[in-house]
Protein backbone atom coordinates (compact mmCIF):
# COMPACT_ATOMS: atom_id res chain seq x y z
CA UNK A 1 0.00 0.00 0.00
CA UNK A 2 2.72 2.24 0.81
CA UNK A 3 4.35 1.30 -2.06
CA UNK A 4 1.85 2.17 -3.89
CA UNK A 5 1.50 5.88 -2.57
CA UNK A 6 4.87 6.22 -2.99
CA UNK A 7 5.22 5.59 -6.83
CA UNK A 8 1.88 7.94 -6.71
CA UNK A 9 3.42 10.71 -5.58
CA UNK A 10 6.21 10.15 -7.58
CA UNK A 11 4.52 10.21 -10.33
CA UNK A 12 2.69 13.65 -9.39
CA UNK A 13 6.30 15.23 -8.96
CA UNK A 14 7.48 14.52 -12.46
CA UNK A 15 4.68 15.22 -13.92
CA UNK A 16 5.07 19.04 -12.09
CA UNK A 17 8.35 19.13 -13.88
CA UNK A 18 7.49 18.69 -16.94
CA UNK A 19 4.61 21.00 -16.81
CA UNK A 20 6.84 23.47 -14.89
CA UNK A 21 9.37 22.99 -17.82
CA UNK A 22 7.26 22.92 -20.53
CA UNK A 23 4.26 24.67 -20.06
CA UNK A 24 0.77 25.32 -21.95
CA UNK A 25 0.88 25.63 -25.75
CA UNK A 26 1.26 29.11 -27.06
CA UNK A 27 -2.02 29.17 -29.19
CA UNK A 28 -1.81 33.04 -28.65
CA UNK A 29 0.76 33.49 -30.13
CA UNK A 30 0.15 31.27 -33.47
CA UNK A 31 -2.98 33.15 -33.95
CA UNK A 32 -1.05 36.18 -34.10
CA UNK A 33 1.71 34.94 -36.76
CA UNK A 34 -1.31 33.79 -39.13
CA UNK A 35 -2.80 36.90 -39.07
CA UNK A 36 0.01 38.93 -39.52
CA UNK A 37 1.02 36.59 -43.16
CA UNK A 38 -2.70 37.36 -44.05
CA UNK A 39 -1.95 40.91 -43.90
CA UNK A 40 1.81 41.04 -45.30
CA UNK A 41 0.65 38.42 -48.43
CA UNK A 42 -0.02 40.33 -51.34
CA UNK A 43 -3.36 39.51 -53.09
CA UNK A 44 -3.17 36.86 -56.06
CA UNK A 45 -5.26 37.88 -58.56
CA UNK A 46 -6.23 34.58 -60.77
CA UNK A 47 -7.96 37.02 -63.78
CA UNK A 48 -3.85 37.84 -64.33
CA UNK A 49 -3.47 36.89 -67.88
CA UNK A 50 -0.20 35.84 -70.13
CA UNK A 51 2.07 38.32 -70.88
CA UNK A 52 1.77 39.85 -73.94
CA UNK A 53 4.13 42.35 -75.23
CA UNK A 54 6.10 42.29 -72.01
CA UNK A 55 2.70 44.25 -70.16
CA UNK A 56 0.52 42.15 -68.13
CA UNK A 57 -3.22 42.65 -67.36
CA UNK A 58 -3.50 44.16 -71.01
CA UNK A 59 -5.50 41.26 -73.01
CA UNK A 60 -8.97 42.11 -70.65
CA UNK A 61 -11.15 43.34 -72.22
CA UNK A 62 -12.66 46.36 -70.19
CA UNK A 63 -10.66 49.05 -68.30
CA UNK A 64 -12.03 48.29 -65.13
CA UNK A 65 -11.11 44.57 -65.32
CA UNK A 66 -7.55 45.44 -66.79
CA UNK A 67 -7.03 48.31 -63.48
CA UNK A 68 -8.78 45.28 -60.99
CA UNK A 69 -5.83 42.97 -62.35
CA UNK A 70 -3.01 46.04 -62.16
CA UNK A 71 -3.74 46.64 -58.67
CA UNK A 72 -3.11 42.68 -57.67
CA UNK A 73 -0.13 42.74 -58.91
CA UNK A 74 3.24 41.94 -57.22
CA UNK A 75 5.07 44.80 -57.86
CA UNK A 76 3.43 47.34 -60.04
CA UNK A 77 5.64 48.74 -62.47
CA UNK A 78 6.23 49.88 -66.09
CA UNK A 79 7.13 46.42 -67.13
CA UNK A 80 4.14 44.70 -65.24
CA UNK A 81 1.27 46.54 -67.25
CA UNK A 82 0.97 49.28 -70.08
CA UNK A 83 -0.26 52.27 -68.78
CA UNK A 84 -3.77 52.89 -69.87
CA UNK A 85 -3.02 56.46 -70.89
CA UNK A 86 -0.23 55.02 -73.03
CA UNK A 87 -3.12 52.78 -74.80
CA UNK A 88 -4.69 54.85 -77.43
CA UNK A 89 -1.37 56.08 -78.72
CA UNK A 90 1.02 54.72 -81.18
CA UNK A 91 4.62 54.39 -82.24
CA UNK A 92 6.52 57.34 -80.61
CA UNK A 93 4.17 58.77 -78.65
CA UNK A 94 3.31 55.44 -76.81
CA UNK A 95 6.94 55.44 -76.37
CA UNK A 96 7.14 58.25 -74.78
CA UNK A 97 4.06 57.89 -72.79
CA UNK A 98 6.01 54.62 -70.98
CA UNK A 99 8.99 56.41 -70.62
CA UNK A 100 7.09 59.25 -68.36
CA UNK A 101 5.91 56.36 -66.10
CA UNK A 102 9.02 54.28 -65.97
CA UNK A 103 10.73 57.65 -64.97
CA UNK A 104 8.31 58.94 -62.26
CA UNK A 105 7.67 55.39 -61.12
CA UNK A 106 10.73 55.54 -58.76
CA UNK A 107 8.94 59.08 -56.99
CA UNK A 108 6.17 56.39 -55.44
CA UNK A 109 8.49 54.84 -52.88
CA UNK A 110 8.91 59.06 -51.50
CA UNK A 111 5.99 58.80 -48.40
CA UNK A 112 5.96 62.46 -48.46
CA UNK A 113 3.64 64.92 -50.79
CA UNK A 114 6.28 66.69 -51.54
CA UNK A 115 9.41 65.06 -51.75
CA UNK A 116 7.14 62.58 -54.42
CA UNK A 117 6.23 65.80 -56.91
CA UNK A 118 10.46 67.34 -56.44
CA UNK A 119 11.27 63.76 -57.72
CA UNK A 120 8.55 63.95 -60.67
CA UNK A 121 10.00 66.70 -61.41
CA UNK A 122 13.41 66.08 -61.55
CA UNK A 123 12.21 62.92 -63.63
CA UNK A 124 10.43 65.21 -66.21
CA UNK A 125 13.63 67.83 -65.62
CA UNK A 126 11.21 70.47 -64.57
CA UNK A 127 12.32 72.74 -62.26
CA UNK A 128 10.42 76.55 -62.05
CA UNK A 129 7.39 76.27 -65.14
CA UNK A 130 6.86 79.91 -64.28
CA UNK A 131 11.34 80.38 -65.01
CA UNK A 132 11.21 78.00 -67.57
CA UNK A 133 8.35 79.62 -69.40
CA UNK A 134 10.17 83.03 -69.17
CA UNK A 135 13.31 81.56 -70.60
CA UNK A 136 11.70 80.29 -73.51
CA UNK A 137 9.84 83.57 -74.11
CA UNK A 138 13.10 85.16 -75.02
CA UNK A 139 13.87 82.97 -77.34
CA UNK A 140 13.33 83.60 -81.13
CA UNK A 141 11.52 82.17 -83.70
CA UNK A 142 11.58 78.05 -84.51
CA UNK A 143 14.01 77.76 -81.18
CA UNK A 144 10.95 79.86 -79.40
CA UNK A 145 7.95 77.22 -80.43
CA UNK A 146 10.47 74.39 -80.07
CA UNK A 147 11.51 75.50 -75.81
CA UNK A 148 7.56 76.33 -75.66
CA UNK A 149 6.23 73.07 -76.59
CA UNK A 150 8.61 70.95 -74.91
CA UNK A 151 7.78 72.89 -71.63
CA UNK A 152 3.99 72.22 -72.10
CA UNK A 153 4.85 68.34 -72.96
CA UNK A 154 7.00 68.32 -69.70
CA UNK A 155 4.38 70.55 -67.62
CA UNK A 156 1.70 68.21 -68.82
CA UNK A 157 3.02 65.13 -67.75
CA UNK A 158 3.39 66.58 -64.19
CA UNK A 159 0.03 67.35 -64.17
CA UNK A 160 -1.28 63.77 -65.38
CA UNK A 161 1.67 62.51 -62.14
CA UNK A 162 -0.45 64.53 -60.02
CA UNK A 163 -3.34 62.53 -61.51
CA UNK A 164 -1.40 59.05 -61.15
CA UNK A 165 -0.37 60.21 -57.96
CA UNK A 166 -4.56 60.26 -56.86
CA UNK A 167 -4.44 57.03 -58.22
CA UNK A 168 -1.62 55.22 -56.39
CA UNK A 169 -3.16 57.39 -52.80
CA UNK A 170 -6.59 55.74 -53.52
CA UNK A 171 -4.78 52.24 -54.18
CA UNK A 172 -2.62 52.45 -50.51
CA UNK A 173 -5.94 53.08 -48.76
CA UNK A 174 -7.21 48.89 -50.46
CA UNK A 175 -4.95 48.12 -47.15
CA UNK A 176 -7.06 50.18 -44.69
CA UNK A 177 -10.33 48.37 -45.86
CA UNK A 178 -11.34 50.59 -48.67
CA UNK A 179 -13.49 48.47 -51.13
CA UNK A 180 -11.68 47.22 -54.38
CA UNK A 181 -14.65 48.12 -56.13
CA UNK A 182 -14.72 51.58 -55.21
CA UNK A 183 -10.69 51.84 -55.86
CA UNK A 184 -10.75 50.67 -59.18
CA UNK A 185 -14.19 52.91 -60.29
CA UNK A 186 -12.05 56.00 -59.17
CA UNK A 187 -8.94 55.09 -61.13
CA UNK A 188 -10.77 53.82 -63.86
CA UNK A 189 -12.62 57.38 -63.90
CA UNK A 190 -9.16 59.37 -63.37
CA UNK A 191 -7.43 57.42 -66.31
CA UNK A 192 -10.74 58.50 -68.55
CA UNK A 193 -9.77 61.82 -67.46
CA UNK A 194 -6.17 61.20 -68.77
CA UNK A 195 -7.16 60.58 -71.91
CA UNK A 196 -9.13 62.95 -71.90
CA UNK A 197 -6.67 65.48 -71.16
CA UNK A 198 -4.43 64.52 -74.00
CA UNK A 199 -7.29 65.01 -76.06
CA UNK A 200 -8.61 68.11 -75.15
CA UNK A 201 -7.94 70.78 -78.06
CA UNK A 202 -8.04 74.21 -75.36
CA UNK A 203 -6.86 75.39 -72.24
CA UNK A 204 -10.22 75.21 -70.88
CA UNK A 205 -10.47 72.15 -71.86
CA UNK A 206 -7.68 70.78 -69.42
CA UNK A 207 -8.28 72.68 -67.13
CA UNK A 208 -11.95 71.10 -67.27
CA UNK A 209 -10.17 67.75 -66.85
CA UNK A 210 -7.89 69.17 -63.84
CA UNK A 211 -11.08 70.19 -61.93
CA UNK A 212 -12.96 66.96 -62.92
CA UNK A 213 -10.19 65.00 -61.26
CA UNK A 214 -10.42 67.35 -58.06
CA UNK A 215 -14.11 66.08 -58.14
CA UNK A 216 -13.58 62.26 -58.61
CA UNK A 217 -10.97 62.55 -55.50
CA UNK A 218 -13.83 64.38 -52.90
CA UNK A 219 -16.16 61.76 -54.29
CA UNK A 220 -14.09 58.95 -53.73
CA UNK A 221 -12.70 60.27 -50.08
CA UNK A 222 -16.26 60.58 -48.93
CA UNK A 223 -17.80 57.18 -50.26
CA UNK A 224 -14.40 55.77 -48.99
CA UNK A 225 -15.25 57.24 -45.81
CA UNK A 226 -12.70 59.08 -45.56
CA UNK A 227 -13.88 62.52 -45.57
CA UNK A 228 -17.68 63.51 -44.49
CA UNK B 1 9.19 6.71 6.01
CA UNK B 2 7.22 9.85 7.91
CA UNK B 3 10.32 12.07 6.91
CA UNK B 4 10.35 10.32 3.31
CA UNK B 5 6.62 11.24 3.19
CA UNK B 6 7.22 14.96 4.50
CA UNK B 7 10.28 15.43 2.03
CA UNK B 8 7.93 14.43 -0.95
CA UNK B 9 5.00 16.82 -0.34
CA UNK B 10 7.35 19.79 0.14
CA UNK B 11 8.78 18.54 -3.69
CA UNK B 12 5.29 18.14 -4.49
CA UNK B 13 4.31 21.37 -3.68
CA UNK B 14 7.15 23.88 -4.56
CA UNK B 15 6.63 22.45 -7.87
CA UNK B 16 3.22 23.50 -8.31
CA UNK B 17 3.96 26.63 -6.97
CA UNK B 18 7.59 26.60 -10.08
CA UNK B 19 4.99 24.85 -12.77
CA UNK B 20 2.20 28.21 -11.66
CA UNK B 21 4.56 30.53 -11.76
CA UNK B 22 5.54 29.44 -14.78
CA UNK B 23 2.59 29.05 -16.53
CA UNK B 24 1.66 32.41 -15.80
CA UNK B 25 4.67 33.79 -17.00
CA UNK B 26 4.39 32.77 -20.14
CA UNK B 27 0.71 33.56 -20.09
CA UNK B 28 1.65 37.14 -19.77
CA UNK B 29 4.26 36.86 -21.98
CA UNK B 30 1.89 36.06 -24.83
CA UNK B 31 -0.78 38.64 -23.70
CA UNK B 32 2.29 41.18 -24.51
CA UNK B 33 3.00 39.68 -27.85
CA UNK B 34 -0.32 39.87 -28.93
CA UNK B 35 -0.76 43.66 -27.67
CA UNK B 36 2.30 44.31 -29.10
CA UNK B 37 1.38 42.92 -32.33
CA UNK B 38 -1.86 44.40 -32.03
CA UNK B 39 -0.41 48.21 -31.37
CA UNK B 40 2.43 47.69 -34.09
CA UNK B 41 -0.14 46.85 -36.75
CA UNK B 42 -2.45 49.90 -35.48
CA UNK B 43 0.26 52.14 -36.05
CA UNK B 44 0.89 51.19 -39.23
CA UNK B 45 -2.72 51.18 -40.00
CA UNK B 46 -2.59 54.98 -38.69
CA UNK B 47 -0.86 55.93 -42.07
CA UNK B 48 -2.64 59.48 -42.41
CA UNK B 49 -4.88 59.97 -45.59
CA UNK B 50 -3.60 63.27 -47.32
CA UNK B 51 -6.56 64.90 -48.26
CA UNK B 52 -5.18 67.28 -50.74
CA UNK B 53 -5.16 66.63 -54.07
CA UNK B 54 -2.11 68.81 -54.76
CA UNK B 55 -3.77 70.33 -58.31
CA UNK B 56 -3.66 73.83 -56.87
CA UNK B 57 -0.22 74.09 -58.28
CA UNK B 58 -1.47 71.68 -61.57
CA UNK B 59 -4.20 74.89 -62.34
CA UNK B 60 -1.48 77.27 -61.94
CA UNK B 61 1.16 75.49 -64.13
CA UNK B 62 -0.98 74.89 -66.65
CA UNK B 63 -2.14 78.53 -66.89
CA UNK B 64 1.77 79.26 -67.15
CA UNK B 65 2.66 77.37 -70.01
CA UNK B 66 -0.88 77.53 -71.80
CA UNK B 67 -1.27 81.50 -71.80
CA UNK B 68 2.27 81.56 -73.97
Amino acid sequence: MKRGILIFVTILIFSGLVYAAVGPRSTVQTTTIETTLIIESPPITTSTPTTIMQFKCSTLGTLQERIRCRIGLKEENELNYLPEECKPLLGRKRVDCIKLYSATNKCFDIKDEDGKLNCARSAVNITDVRQEAANCKIKLGNEKDACMNNLKAKAYGLIKFRFYNLEYRAQQLKDKGVSEDLIVKFISDLELKKQSFNDAKSSAERKQMILDARQLWKDFLVNAGVKK
Amino acid sequence: MRKLFALLAIILFLSLIVGCGSTDYKAQAQVNDTTTTVTQQAAENKMNVTIDDGLDSALQELDIVDSQ
